[in-house]
């Protein structure tokens, strides 16, 4: 696999995995502890 | 925990009856994984039509489906010992998978935790306002009637079926683990496919991926008719790509076109979703035809591949037959609610309807923006389309980045059939929920690209980040499964009352209040539900009073609340339940206007006494006509 795709692969998925746990903790945040 | 040894003589009959059919017709298998998943989901699926006939003639009695079950265990006792003796020797298999036995362990982990949450009592509001509310009526009346209240009696429900078989044989908790069933079944199916057409690593990979999606941890310990139909939506893919490749292990051809034609018909008979399953499949069907499979001269191959198509959609609407046909005879509308303007219905009208159809829209518009940018929604904001966990972030990661990595057909066909229902989905109704029957297909393209960009020449940095990837999402979903699920495992467990689990749960759920009324309300009681839709724990017999989802009491006829008392009277009923500790239904809201709140006040002030109140909700005797004091 060639490096430019190596790069942009990494930075794809860390860039989804990133923002779906800040929206999941926002979204998620209230309901901790029983609320 | 009895219902466990009930659940194992369940799931022994279906895949009895499942194998000895396979077997008559001499189907061969890639494995054993294979065999068993295409025998319990035919198995499924004849239990489900057969309740469908039994409940049809009234035919729903415990010693009817212990007989059924009995008999089907005997005519295939040879398939069944088989089948456990490769079950026990199986286990052997698992460690060879050394490097993958941290995913094993998860897969085991989610199931083993589901399954003991199964155990808990109904408590979501989906399923005790029908998903077994509806079948624990047919079961203690023996058969089908019309419910003419319960607007969702009128849905298409092949799982509500199998789960109907499970309450008549023991109890809701079995109709529960049922529905657990089909996730691990479904997982099974994953890694038996991809064994077959893929590789067995990147089976226990998607397996893991499909299980532990937070949407799947949570609804496969809840019965919901979206897990069964995945269930038998990558059941009827999974044939219909043996029929299409057509290998020298793969026997009869006719019989895997058939098994593909017969699943697709339960997808259908599932939810109403399920009928644009019929259009992908065939089109699928279509264009492989064309494409990809035979060579000859076009205007042949079109002949054939129109044929097999047609014959295709043909079976499969048979097969989803009976459950239109009991949706025409109670409702009068086989696709009740919809469609008023063309087909009407019972207890329906053209308010309620269209109320039903308002209630389906969510998610973000239809433009071709919000459409493009769907999948980040979803994957980011489960909570525009009513889910408040979703799918997780894998899907969104990786499925894009099948671009970088060598593809072969079958995983661009199992992309399409993942990725083609968005569009029905988008243009009707977007509830991620109705999105289930997909999440078997790009789990498994998820595990694909993963597998294939760990295994390219990729640098050892990048494999490292996605081992890491993938094991903060799977710890983040076990999070999530704990703070969706573990709530049910005190109960489950028998460490907890019923009435302590269902006062823990907030809800406003009227189980005490059930328990009261089954109690001490005489035979001939019949009870009036206001703002409260979930009735499933009530013995006695029941109406929903929802002003905008059922037409039994026609509210746009009630202008007072004498109006309102006439038409009580009429349709006998002799009790209230008003509870407005309900978190989903209160005065003033979609469903009960403030004008009809109005009139409820009214109505309990001058037609009611009240007899008992629990947990918010109050119990009122009803009195109006001759003889009322």
């Amino acid at each position: 696999m060639r490096t430019v795709y190596l790069v942009i692969a990494a930075a794809w998925i860390a860039a989804v995995v990133s923002f779906y746990f800040f929206f999941t903790i926002r979204t998620l945040l209230p309901y901790a502890g029983g609320g | 925990m009895l219902e466990l040894i009930f659940l194992a003589f369940f799931v022994l009959a279906a895949f009895g009856t499942g194998s000895l059919l396979l077997s008559i017709f001499r189907f061969r298998f890639h494995s054993f994984s294979e065999e068993f998943f295409f025998s319990i989901a035919i198995g499924y699926g004849v239990v489900a039509l057969l309740t469908y006939l039994l409940g049809f003639y009234g035919l729903l009695y415990r010693q009817v489906f212990t007989l059924l079950f009995l008999a089907l265990l005997a005519v295939s006792f040879g398939r069944v010992k088989h089948a456990v003796t490769q079950l026990l020797a199986s286990q052997k298999v698992i460690p060879k998978l050394n490097t993958f036995s941290v995913l094993v362990a998860v897969i085991i982990f989610f199931s083993v935790f589901n399954l003991v949450a199964s155990l808990a009592p109904p408590w979501s509001y989906d399923t005790t306002t029908y998903h077994l509310a509806v079948p624990k009526i047919y079961a203690m009346e023996h058969g089908f009637v019309a419910l003419p209240s319960l607007f969702h009696s009128n849905f298409v429900m092949i799982p509500g079926m199998a789960f109907l078989a499970a309450f008549v044989v023991k109890n809701g908790v079995l109709a529960n683990l049922v529905n657990f069933t089909f996730s691990v079944l479904l997982a099974l199916g994953i890694y038996s496919f991809c064994s077959r057409f893929l590789n067995k690593k990147a089976g226990v990979i998607a397996s893991a991926i499909f299980l532990t999606l937070p949407i799947i941890a949570v609804y496969s310990a809840s019965a919901h008719a979206d897990i069964p139909q995945a269930f038998f939506a990558f059941s009827a893919f999974y044939a219909f790509i043996v029929w299409a490749e057509r290998s020298s292990n793969s026997s009869p051809v006719l019989g895997w076109f058939i098994v593909s034609a017969f699943m697709t018909g339960l997808v259908a008979a599932s939810k109403f979703t399920g009928l644009a399953f019929v259009a992908i499949m065939a089109s699928l069907m279509f264009f492989y035809g064309i494409f990809a499979g035979k060579h000859g001269p076009l205007p042949r191959l079109l002949k054939t591949t129109v044929l097999s198509t047609a014959a295709f959609i043909l079976l499969a609407l048979v097969v989803a037959f009976p459950a239109y046909l009991k949706n025409w005879v109670y409702s009068g509308n086989p696709f009740f609610p919809l469609y008023y303007n063309i087909f009407g219905g019972k207890f329906l009208n053209a308010n309620v309807s269209e109320f039903f159809s308002t209630t389906l829209q969510h998610g973000t518009g239809i433009s071709l923006g919000s459409f493009l940018i769907t999948p980040w929604n979803i994957t980011m904001h489960p909570l525009m389309f009513i889910e408040l966990i979703g799918i997780g972030p894998l899907f969104l990661a990786f499925i894009p980045l099948l671009l970088f990595v060598k593809r072969n057909r079958i995983i661009v066909l199992t992309l399409a059939t993942g990725l083609l229902p968005l569009i029905p989905w988008f243009l009707t109704s977007q509830n991620l929920r109705y999105l289930t029957y997909t999440f078997p297909f790009l789990s498994i393209v998820t595990a694909f690209v993963i597998y294939s960009l760990a295994n390219s020449a990729a640098s050892k940095a990048l494999r490292s980040f996605i081992a890491v990837v993938v094991a903060v999402v799977l710890v983040s979903n076990t999070v999530l499964l704990f703070g969706a699920n573990a709530k049910q495992l005190p109960v489950a467990l028998g460490l907890e009352s019923e009435a302590d689990f269902f006062a823990k749960l907030k809800d406003g759920q009227i189980y005490g209040m059930c328990q009261f009324t089954n109690s001490n309300l005489p035979a001939s009681a019949r009870i009036l539900l206001l703002y409260e839709d979930r009735g499933y724990h009530c013995d006695t017999p029941y109406i929903i009073g929802d002003p905008r989802q059922q037409a039994f009491i026609d509210y746009s006829k009630i202008s007072n609340a004498e109006d309102y008392a006439k038409r009580l009277w009429e349709i006998g009923v002799t009790h209230i339940i008003v509870n407005k500790a309900n978190t989903i239904h209160k005065p003033g809201d979609m469903f009960y206007s403030n004008e009809t709140a109005a009139i409820i006040e009214s109505l309990i002030k001058n037609y009611g006494t009240l007899a008992h109140s629990e947990g918010g909700a109050e119990l009122y005797s009803f009195a109006y006509g001759p003889g009322a004091s």
